[in-house]
């Protein structure tokens, strides 16, 4: 099905547009979850909870490109759970995860002023890929959205992972020296 | 929350298109890599192909090398191996002329076309190769051969040489000699040191009749009529013989025959009327009764060559 069918499905709140979308994306988000979480538990559950997150956020969003939200839901999605798995295994004890665990209660745990400094971050770094070549773009949006491995890259495109090493190495840099360039303070 | 994080945050957040642009590529895996291996593919047939091309032009290349070297007539050699292949077609043919070619081909004749497109016109060549080797060997036979015409005055080593070297000679010109042999002992006995022509037999049943229009010392007038069934060719050889205490001697020639001899063809019922210069090979004949060996063999088509016979015609010179 077409993503504006699926789309319209949402907007109409009809049941099935999470059928259909797990019908064609649930393989491709199952694989952005994958690749951070490392377990196919979470990363399910994780999936199921973009499906939500989608049901929520569509009305009244109508995103231009179904993967890219809904691929942003689950790697959003699956760092979170990710940080407060980490946050258990370091045996930061109880109260950390229990901040985190609330943490979700809350409508938003970053001040307007960090929600602001975010956003002009990602359009700084949005600015930063647009002014590179399509191959290293991708190879970085891959590495570090996707969060495919240096070798998974490296056979998606057909180069050496040397070269996918050192396109990251080089694109770090400028990366740094693009922000500073931009008064971007992290 | 550290630096990382909140890049990582806000890689998260970045535009859509970028995501939508690499996430493209999720739809068709390995779709990049899989190009370039069907680019090396395509790179692997197309040096297959310029190989091949190459191959091909290095093959036509020496193949018209090849074509242009003149023909030796060795039929055991590769060369004119191909050669005869290329321009006969058929093993027949082949064999043909590995038997007919013992003669070379004069310098600069070359038996190929330069091109194996052009099979009939190689074929041609051959065949023209092939006449005038057998022509060279004809002419050859006939100067040197029995007839005693390009022989000199004979003396028995030389018949024996001669005879020796028949032997090597092809099947065709051994025929003759063959022929020959079968000669008479009344044959042998009239006078057949050192003429050749006298080996001949005379036919059991003479289809041919020969008489004198008119005689002298130096010249001799005759006609020859074809009364067989056969057309017969008459050669333009003879030999002469002169009556001496009841027996017939050979004349010994003083000179070799000058002129090409050849063969005229006869039907049946035919006439020639020939003129012997005596003058030429035995100078002024002296007052004696003589005859002149005429020899002839008849046209048989089933066979290469059919044996040679003598007729014999007798005049008388005057003092």
């Amino acid at each position: 099905m077409e993503d504006e069918r699926i789309i319209d499905l949402y907007w109409a709140r009809r049941e099935n547009a999470i059928v259909e979308t797990d019908k064609k994306y649930g393989n491709y988000c199952m694989s952005i979850a994958l690749h951070i979480l490392k377990s196919p538990e979470d990363s399910e559950e994780c999936v199921n909870d973009t499906w939500m997150k989608a049901w929520d956020s569509m009305p009244p969003k109508r995103p231009d490109f179904l993967a890219a939200f809904l691929g942003k839901i689950t790697r959003n999605l699956s760092i979170s759970r990710y940080r407060m798995s980490h946050a258990r295994k370091r045996g930061s004890g109880e109260v950390e995860l229990l901040l985190l665990e609330l943490e979700e209660c809350l409508p938003s745990a970053k001040s307007v002023e960090e929600e602001i400094e975010g956003k002009e971050t990602a359009a700084s770094i949005d600015r930063f890929l647009y002014g590179i070549d399509e191959e290293s773009r991708k190879i970085f949006v891959r590495r570090y959205f996707f969060v495919d491995s240096i070798k998974e890259i490296a056979a998606r495109y057909g180069i050496s992972e040397s070269k996918v090493k050192s396109q990251l190495f080089r694109m770090r840099g400028r990366l740094k020296d693009h922000l500073e360039k931009e008064g971007v303070v992290l | 929350m550290k630096k990382s994080e909140k890049l990582l945050d806000a890689i998260g957040q970045i535009d859509d298109r970028l995501v939508e642009e690499a996430a493209r590529e999720e739809a068709v895996p390995g779709r990049k890599r899989k190009k370039r291996t069907v680019l090396l593919r395509w790179q692997g047939a197309l040096a297959a192909c310029a190989l091949l091309a190459v191959c091909i032009g290095m093959f036509r290349t020496l193949e018209r090398m090849g074509a242009l070297q003149p023909f030796t007539g060795d039929c055991g050699g590769k060369q004119a191996e191909e050669i005869a292949m290329d321009a006969c077609g058929s093993p027949q043919e082949r064999a043909e002329a590995c038997a007919q070619e013992e003669t070379p081909p004069a310098a600069g004749e070359y038996a190929l076309a330069d091109s194996p497109a052009e099979p009939a016109a190689a074929a041609e060549t051959l065949e023209g190769t092939r006449q005038a080797a057998a022509e060279s060997s004809k002419e050859e036979f006939e100067n040197n051969g029995p007839n005693g015409a390009g022989q000199e005055e004979g003396s028995q080593d030389d018949l024996q040489e001669k005879k020796g070297a028949l032997q090597d000679r092809p099947a065709l010109l051994t025929e003759r000699k063959k022929a020959g042999g079968k000669q008479d002992g009344s044959q042998a006995e009239q006078g057949v040191v050192g003429q050749e022509i006298c080996l001949y037999p005379e036919a059991e049943t003479v289809p041919v009749t020969a008489a004198v229009l008119e005689c002298s010392a130096q010249s001799l007038c005759y006609v020859f009529t074809n009364q067989g069934e056969k057309t017969v060719l008459l050669r333009e050889e003879y030999g002469l013989e002169r009556m001496s205490e009841d027996r017939w001697e050979t004349v010994s020639p003083q000179a070799k025959e000058s002129r090409e001899l050849s063969e005229v063809s006869l039907l049946t019922g035919e006439s020639r009327e020939e003129t012997i210069f005596f003058t030429d090979r035995y100078g002024t004949l002296t007052a004696g009764t003589y005859r002149i060996a005429i020899s002839y063999r008849m046209e048989n088509p089933q066979q290469e060559e059919s044996g040679i016979y003598n007729t014999y015609l007798e005049f008388t010179v005057s003092p």
